[in-house]
């Protein structure tokens, strides 16, 4: 099976959320979510030099996270209704509207946050991988948008294959270990190891779901 | 989360276990019925249990957003340990129902009864086990623990014979050595149930993400757990005052509601904490 998987280049990222508004533009997607967020992960502090001057250790930088079409997907594992299941061409974990009872248990299980219960439509969503726009043999509309060409899209493995440096987590990212994301991520000098507890998600309010 | 979700998962998480365990010792009794009287009492009783199970089940049911695609639920059984649940539930439910309505029959043979009753049992069994490992994600580093099981089923023991008694009680069916026995099974469970309940807070200092530790999600924890113990304390003692022989009837009764709301309550407040502790492995 081929897996497909994002690739995102954290070196050229400027946080400037095109990628995340091209989805909700392309989704017609309300103000409370989105599909493909920029986290800002930021820490630090700086030592006084007791001559006047200081030394700053501080850091900041942008994390473009949408679905990482997990290898091991813990939406899909835990859901009840079967309405989560991976895409046996690409790999992409695509959702069944037909079977969604809203219970939430995938929102409660993914560790990259992901899926989001609408609440006008009573059914959990998520980002498909833009399937319908690879069917027409387009790229998914965030890595068309990126004006850094941040993003890459295609089989992981090849994307692996071609920037043999990225890593599959970065923070605030969970561990790839527990599900196994379809993620390639080039990170920056700044950028912490996932588990990373020296700095914050400094906009939670605008990463968070609803 | 929302809090209406974690309220009525609670409220299931809580009715639904003791429903069950109180339906086995009213099967119990039923299965060492000599008098025939008594064993149709016990029949009619069973719908208290039966009911208490089932509101819990609907409840649950109320935090689904679009309830009518349920059905697809057993689509993952084997796979998603919420649907091993729902279909331990559904098959609960239908197996004591149906032997509720099956023994209004005028003489309802006791050969059809003792297995039909056993199989509810073992479904009931089933039940408990399949909603203590509902919670078994392994995202979710505060749910995937011994503890959640061990706590389920520890409060499920406390409740459920507490539950019984009334149950009993209503039916008229008074034997000692069961009621002493259900109250020192409710005193054993809430004491092992707390030293679980402790023991996994103490736990939560050693459960962090990138973003949270544990311990902030639920701060005052160790006070819900001392409101357990005293809550389940009263409970006991109630129930156990209950024994007394000089009590008429009512005074037994009431004891016996007083017991059982107080067990209840008790175990709704750690079923709450239980859900406030929701977080990932991630953010």
């Amino acid at each position: 099976m081929t897996q497909y998987g994002f690739y995102f280049d954290s070196t050229r990222c400027t946080g400037c959320r095109t990628c995340e508004m091209a989805c909700k533009d392309y989704n017609d997607l309300p103000a409370t979510y989105a599909f493909r967020r920029v986290y800002d992960y930021e820490g630090g502090d700086w030592t006084d030099n007791g001559d006047g001057t200081f030394t700053p250790a501080t850091f900041a930088y942008h994390v473009s996270a949408a679905c990482n079409h997990c290898a091991a997907p813990a939406c899909v594992a835990n859901c009840p209704q079967g309405a989560l299941d991976k895409d046996p061409d690409t790999g992409l974990v695509l959702h069944d509207d037909e079977k969604c009872i809203g219970c939430a248990t995938c929102v409660n299980s993914c560790p990259y946050e992901v899926p989001v219960v609408d609440t006008e439509l009573m059914k959990s969503r998520k980002c498909d991988g833009c399937s319908a726009r690879l069917a027409e043999d387009k790229q998914p509309i965030c890595v068309e948008a990126c004006p850094l060409r941040a993003l890459e899209f295609g089989d992981i493995d090849e994307l692996r294959a071609a920037h043999p440096e990225a890593v599959d987590g970065i923070a605030p990212l969970a561990a790839p270990d527990a599900t196994t994301p379809s993620v390639a991520i080039l990170a920056c000098p700044a950028a912490k190891e996932p588990g990373d507890t020296t700095g914050t998600i400094a906009n939670p309010k605008e990463v968070a779901n609803a | 989360m929302s809090g209406f979700d974690s309220f009525s998962l609670a409220l299931f998480t809580t009715l639904a276990p003791a429903g069950v365990v109180a339906f086995i010792v009213l099967a119990l009794v039923r299965l060492t019925c000599r008098n025939h009287d008594e064993a149709v009492r016990v029949d009619r009783i069973i719908a208290l249990p039966f009911a208490v199970t089932l509101i819990g089940f609907i409840a649950s049911a109320t935090h689904l957003g679009t309830p009518a695609n349920a059905l697809h639920v057993f689509s993952g059984v084997g796979t998603s340990p919420l649907s091993n649940e729902v279909l331990a539930a559904v098959i609960f439910l239908f197996l004591v129902g149906a032997y509720w309505m099956s023994a209004f029959k005028v003489n309802f043979p006791d050969c059809l009864a003792r297995p039909w009753l056993t199989v509810a049992c073992a479904a009931g069994l089933a039940l408990i086990a399949c909603t203590s490992l509902a919670y078994s994600a392994r995202t979710v580093p505060t749910w995937d623990t011994p503890y959640t099981p061990a706590n389920l089923i520890l409060a499920a023991c406390l409740a459920g014979p507490v539950l019984a008694l009334p149950f009993l009680a209503l039916a008229r069916v008074r034997r000692r050595s069961i009621e002493r026995a259900l109250v020192v099974g409710a005193a054993t469970a809430l004491v092992l149930g707390t030293a679980s309940l402790a023991m996994q807070n103490d736990d939560l200092a050693t459960i962090a993400n990138n973003e949270v530790s544990a311990l902030s999600l639920a701060p005052h924890y160790g006070l819900i757990i001392v409101a357990y113990a005293v809550l389940g304390a009263l409970a006991v003692a109630a129930a156990g005052a209950s024994l007394g022989r000089a009590l008429a009837p009512r005074g037994v009764l009431a004891l016996r509601i007083i017991a059982t709301i107080l067990a209840l309550s008790g175990v709704f407040l750690v079923r709450t904490v239980f859900y406030a502790l929701h977080m990932t492995v991630g953010f």
